[in-house]
C-alpha cells in the first residue's frame, strides 16, 4: 500500500478550478435545455442505401418528436416532397445516482425506403423546438466510387476529441464528402456513465460540417462501452445482446462490424463464417471491423486471435479496422499468422482523442512494409472497382491550451511582480494597504531549474519553498470585462488573491490542525491553464487594486519551481479558434483480389 | 533456521507457493516490460501521468516483484520471507488499477477474483521455521480465503457467462475433439460449473479444515490448474501468460492440500 500511495502522490493534482476544456468550443454545441434538439446523430445499419436512423436528445420529455425530410435534386439541389416521421422510440438515459449532468431523453426515428446515392435534408422537431437544417447521403447501389472515415477510441482527451471531431467536420464539409464514419469503439471511459456519454454525444456535434453535412455512424462497441446507454444511443445496432451487424456499403462492398466484448468464438462465429460466405460471391471489398486489436500495436492480441483471422485468411477479407491500442499502425498482408502477398491488412489502432501510446515497432507485423507511430488520426478510405485505398489523416498539433491571443488582457503575461522568496510571509502582505517597496521586482514567471523562467530565482533551492508575488492594477483595466481569468504556469500550488480575497486555489490544502504544513500536490508547469473567477467584481475597488500570489514546492529540496502568472478578461469569440489540420501520413492501395 | 528445519508437508507447500509466485511474478514483469500492465494504463489513462513515468513506475513495481520472487524461490530461508510483501503489493496494487480502469467484464471484482494472487503469497509468512501448530494454521487460513475468494468469484462471473469463459469452453473443445459445442451449451456447462465453483467454495470453508475433506483442495488445485491452462489452449500459444499469471489459483490450493490434517492410519 505504500507503493499505491505513492504512485498516487506522484500524479499531477487536478486543478478543479482549471477552466472546461470544453470551453473553446462552447459556442458551437447546442444547449440541452427544454425540448431543444440536441446530440444529433444519423447511424447506418445493414442497408445504408435505403434505411437511416436518427436520433438525437432533448433535456425534457417531450411530446412530439419526429423528423422533417426530403431527397435533394442531384441536379439542382432542390428539396423534393418533404416527409414526417414520427420517433418510434423515446426514453430517459439511463443515469446514475453519481453522474452530475441532469439527465436527458433519446429519441429515435427510422428512416426507411430511402433512395440510394441521394443526399437528404432534414430537420428534427421536438415539440415546438427545431434543430438547424442538416444532411447526409445515402450509399450507393451502383459501382461508383465513395469514401468512409474511419477511427476509434475517443474516451479520453477531450480536448484533442474536439478538435478532431472538427477536422473530421472538415472532411464532411468537402464537396466531396465520405459516405459514412465507422467509429471503432471506446466511445466514453465509463460506459455505465450519462456524464461521459452526454459529454461525448455534445462533442459529437463538431463532427457536424458548417454547411449541415452529418456523417452518419457506422457503430462498433469498445471494452469499455459497457452499460445500457450503448444502445439506448445507437438503438441497439445489430441486435439485443449482439452488437454486430453486416453493412452492405455497395454492391460487393461489405463491412462487418464484430463485437470483441461477447463470446467470439461462439453463435458471432457462426455468423461470421456465414455472412462472409454469403459475401464473398460477387464481393468488390470485404472489410471487418471490431475494437481489440488482433495484430496488435501495444497490447496483447484479443481473444479472437485464434478465432476470426482464419475466417478473414479463407474468405478473402481485404482489410481490417482495429481499435483499442492508442496508437496509428498498418500491417503488411497477413495470411496464416505470417506475411503474404495475398493476405489480409489491419489497420488502426485508434486515435480520436485518447493520449497516444509509444507503439512497439519490433513485431513482426509492424516492421517495414508494416507502418507503427502515433498521433490522432483518422484513416479514409476510398472504395472503386479498382481500388481500396486507405490513408491515414494525422491531426496536426494541437493549438496551446490556452492562447493569450484568445483573451483580453489585464495583467498582461511578463508583467512585473514585486516578489518575496521565504516560507514566512509578513502579516497583510495580500492586501493592497501593504507596503512591499522592499521586495525586488521581476518579470513573471519566477521559478528555478527547468528553463523556462524569466526571473530566475538561484537561492531557492533548499531554503524555501514557497514565493509571494505582487501587482498592482489600476481599477479600468478591469473596464468592458464580463469574465475575469487568472491564467497560471506553476509548479507545484498556488494561491491567488485579489485586494485580500481569495479567488483561486490549486493543489494546496491548508492543514487541519494548527502547526502543521500545507498538503501539496505534486504539478508540473507543462502549459498555461485557465482559472475562471466567479464573482470578482464585489473584490474589485476603485482606484488601485492587488493581485497577489504565494506559490508553493511541495519540498524545498525539489528541483524545479514555476510561478507564472497574468490577468485576463473576456475569452473572444470561437470564431478565432484555430483548427490544426490533417495532414497524411501513410497512403496505401489495395489491388482487387481474383475471387 | 533453514527450509529443512520444516516439515514434509510444510517444505511441499512453501515450494508449491514459491513456484506459483515465480510464475506469476514473471509473468507480470513480462507483461510490464513488454505491453503495460493495469497500473501503467491507470497512471497514464486516468491519472495524466507521463506515459514514461507510467512505464517507469509499471517496470519498477513488477521488477521489484520479480527479483523478491526469484529470492523467494532460490533462496527460501527465514529473511527471505519478507520477500513475499513486495509480490503481494504489486498484484494487490496491479488488482486495484485493473478494478479502477474498468475495460473487462467484472474488472469491478478484480480484488476479490485476484485472491490468489496477491493474499496466498502472505501464507509463505507462517511457513517458516520454527515450525508450528499456531503458525501453520495461519498460513492454512490465509490460503482458504484466497482460494476460497478466487473460487467464489469464478462462480459467480460463471453464473453471469462471462464471455471470456463461453469462448474458453468452445476453443477447448475445438482443440481438443475438433469439434465444438454450441454457444448454448456452453453457458449451460457455465451454470453447472458455476455451481461447482460454490460447492468447492463452501466445502473449503465448512468442511476444510479435517482431513475427510481434504480432497477438496486437491479437486480445486486440478481445477484451478485446469482453467488456467485452458487459456493458452483455448486461445493459442500467445496466450501462455493468460495461463502463468494464475499459476497460483492452482497451487494455493495444492499448497493448502499439503498443509491439511491427514487422514489417521490404524
Amino acid at each position: 500500500m505504500i507503493f499505491a500511495t505513492l504512485l498516487l502522490s506522484a500524479a499531477p493534482a487536478s486543478p478543479a478550478q482549471s477552466e472546461s476544456p470544453d470551453a473553446p468550443f462552447e459556442e458551437r454545441f447546442t444547449s440541452l435545455a427544454g425540448t431543444q434538439p440536441a446530440q444529433w446523430r444519423v447511424t447506418f445499419g445493414e442497408y445504408p442505401a435505403h434505411e437511416a436512423l436518427v436520433s438525437w436528445s432533448t433535456a425534457e420529455a417531450g411530446e412530439v418528436h419526429r423528423v422533417r425530410y426530403a431527397p435533394l435534386s442531384p441536379q439542382t439541389g432542390e428539396a423534393g416532397a418533404e416527409s414526417v416521421v414520427q420517433a418510434y422510440q423515446s426514453g430517459a438515459y439511463t443515469r446514475r445516482e453519481e453522474d452530475v449532468r441532469p439527465g436527458a431523453w433519446y429519441h429515435h426515428v427510422r428512416l426507411a425506403e430511402l433512395q440510394p446515392s441521394t443526399t437528404y435534408r432534414f430537420v428534427i422537431e421536438s415539440d415546438d423546438a427545431r434543430s438547424r437544417e442538416l444532411h447526409f447521403t445515402t450509399a450507393p447501389v451502383d459501382d461508383r466510387p465513395f469514401s468512409i472515415l474511419v477511427g476509434g477510441d475517443s474516451r479520453s482527451g477531450w480536448r484533442a476529441r474536439c478538435y478532431i471531431n472538427l477536422a473530421i467536420a472538415g472532411l464532411a464539409g468537402e464537396t466531396d464528402p465520405p459516405l459514412a464514419f465507422s467509429h471503432g469503439g471506446d466511445y466514453v471511459m465509463y460506459g455505465p456513465s450519462w456524464d461521459e456519454w452526454s459529454r461525448w454525444l455534445t462533442h459529437l456535434e463538431l463532427c457536424t460540417a458548417d454547411n449541415g453535412r452529418v456523417l452518419p455512424i457506422i457503430p462498433t462497441r469498445g471494452n469499455h462501452d459497457v452499460g445500457p446507454l450503448y444502445d439506448e444511443i445507437f438503438d441497439t445496432p445489430g441486435g439485443e445482446g449482439r452488437n454486430y451487424f453486416h453493412t452492405r456499403l455497395a454492391p460487393g462492398v461489405s463491412l462487418l462490424t464484430l463485437n470483441s466484448n461477447i463470446p467470439v468464438a461462439g453463435d458471432q462465429l457462426t455468423w461470421l463464417e456465414a455472412e462472409l460466405a454469403a459475401a464473398e460471391a460477387g464481393a468488390r471489398w470485404l472489410l471487418a471491423s471490431y475494437h481489440a486489436a488482433l495484430y496488435p500495436a501495444v497490447k496483447p492480441p484479443g481473444p479472437a486471435k485464434s478465432f476470426w483471422p482464419p475466417l478473414f485468411d479463407q474468405y478473402g477479407v481485404d482489410l481490417v479496422l482495429e481499435s483499442d491500442g492508442h496508437a496509428i499502425k498498418r500491417t503488411p498482408p497477413i495470411r496464416g499468422d505470417e506475411l503474404h502477398p495475398e493476405g489480409v491488412v489491419y489497420v488502426g489502432e485508434g486515435g480520436l482523442g485518447v493520449p497516444q501510446r509509444n507503439p512497439r515497432s519490433d513485431a513482426w507485423y509492424l516492421k517495414e512494409p508494416g507502418m507503427v507511430t502515433r498521433g490522432h488520426h483518422v484513416i479514409r478510405l476510398d472504395v472503386s472497382n479498382e481500388a481500396l485505398r486507405a490513408r491515414f489523416l494525422k491531426l496536426d498539433d494541437l493549438p496551446p491550451n490556452v492562447d493569450p491571443d484568445d483573451y483580453q488582457t489585464i495583467v498582461p503575461p511578463g508583467s512585473p511582480f514585486a516578489y518575496l522568496g521565504s516560507d514566512d510571509a509578513p502579516a497583510g502582505w495580500t492586501s493592497v494597504e501593504f507596503d512591499d517597496a522592499a521586495w525586488p521586482v521581476g518579470e513573471a514567471g519566477f521559478g528555478y531549474g527547468d528553463e523556462d523562467d524569466s526571473t530566475v530565482l538561484h537561492d531557492m533551492r533548499g531554503n524555501y519553498a514557497r514565493v509571494h508575488l505582487r501587482t498592482t492594477i489600476d481599477d479600468s483595466a478591469f473596464e468592458g470585462a464580463d469574465e475575469l481569468h487568472l491564467m497560471c504556469r506553476y509548479d507545484d500550488a498556488f494561491v491567488a488573491f485579489l485586494n485580500g480575497h481569495e479567488i483561486v486555489r490549486v493543489g494546496v490544502t491548508e492543514p487541519s490542525k494548527p502547526g502543521r504544513s500545507p498538503r501539496i500536490k505534486t504539478h508540473e508547469a507543462r502549459e498555461l491553464e485557465a482559472f475562471p473567477i466567479e464573482g470578482w467584481r464585489e473584490y474589485v475597488r476603485d482606484g488601485m487594486n492587488v493581485l497577489a500570489l504565494v506559490g508553493y514546492n511541495r519540498m524545498r529540496t525539489d528541483k524545479d519551481f514555476t510561478l507564472d502568472p497574468w490577468l485576463a478578461g473576456d475569452r473572444k469569440t470561437s470564431d478565432t479558434l484555430r483548427l490544426p489540420g490533417l495532414t497524411t501520413i501513410d497512403d496505401t492501395t489495395l489491388a482487387p483480389r481474383t475471387r | 533456521m533453514t527450509q529443512a528445519s520444516l516439515t514434509p508437508s510444510q517444505r511441499r507447500a512453501s515450494l508449491a507457493l514459491r513456484s506459483g509466485i515465480a510464475l506469476q511474478a514473471s509473468t507480470l514483469a513480462w507483461l510490464a516490460w513488454r505491453h503495460g500492465t493495469s497500473v501503467d494504463s491507470l497512471l497514464f489513462m486516468e491519472l495524466g501521468t507521463s506515459e514514461a513515468l507510467a512505464g517507469a513506475v509499471d517496470r519498477a513495481l513488477s521488477t521489484v516483484s520479480l527479483l523478491a520472487a526469484l529470492c523467494l524461490l532460490v533462496a527460501p530461508q527465514r529473511g527471505a520471507a519478507l520477500m513475499v510483501l513486495p509480490v503481494s503489493a504489486a498484484f494487490l496494487i496491479e488488482a486495484l488499477a485493473l478494478r479502477t480502469i474498468g475495460g473487462r467484464a467484472y474488472a469491478e471484482l478484480a480484488p476479490v477474483a485476484h485472491a490468489t494472487r496477491w493474499l496466498a503469497p502472505l501464507a509463505l509468512l507462517w511457513l517458516r521455521t520454527p515450525p508450528s501448530d499456531v503458525a501453520t494454521g495461519r498460513a492454512s487460513w490465509i490460503l482458504r480465503v484466497a482460494v476460497v475468494a478466487t473460487f467464489c468469484t469464478h462462480g459467480f462471473e460463471a453464473w453471469r457467462q462471462h464471455p471470456a469463459f463461453v469462448d474458453l469452453l468452445i476453443g477447448s473443445a475445438r482443440r481438443w475433439t475438433d469439434s465444438a459445442p454450441t454457444e448454448d451449451t456452453a453457458r449451460l456447462v457455465l451454470i453447472a460449473i458455476a455451481v461447482l465453483d460454490g460447492l468447492v467454495a463452501l466445502a473449503l470453508v465448512v468442511g476444510g479444515f479435517t482431513a475427510r475433506w481434504r480432497w477438496i483442495a486437491l479437486w480445486a488445485t486440478l481445477w484451478g490448474l485446469l482453467t488456467a491452462a485452458a487459456r493458452p489452449v483455448a486461445l493459442g500459444p500467445e496466450f501462455v501468460h493468460e495461463g502463468t499469471i494464475r499459476a497460483l489459483n492452482g497451487l494455493a490450493p495444492l499448497a493448502l492440500w499439503y498443509l491439511s490434517p491427514r487422514p489417521e492410519h490404524t
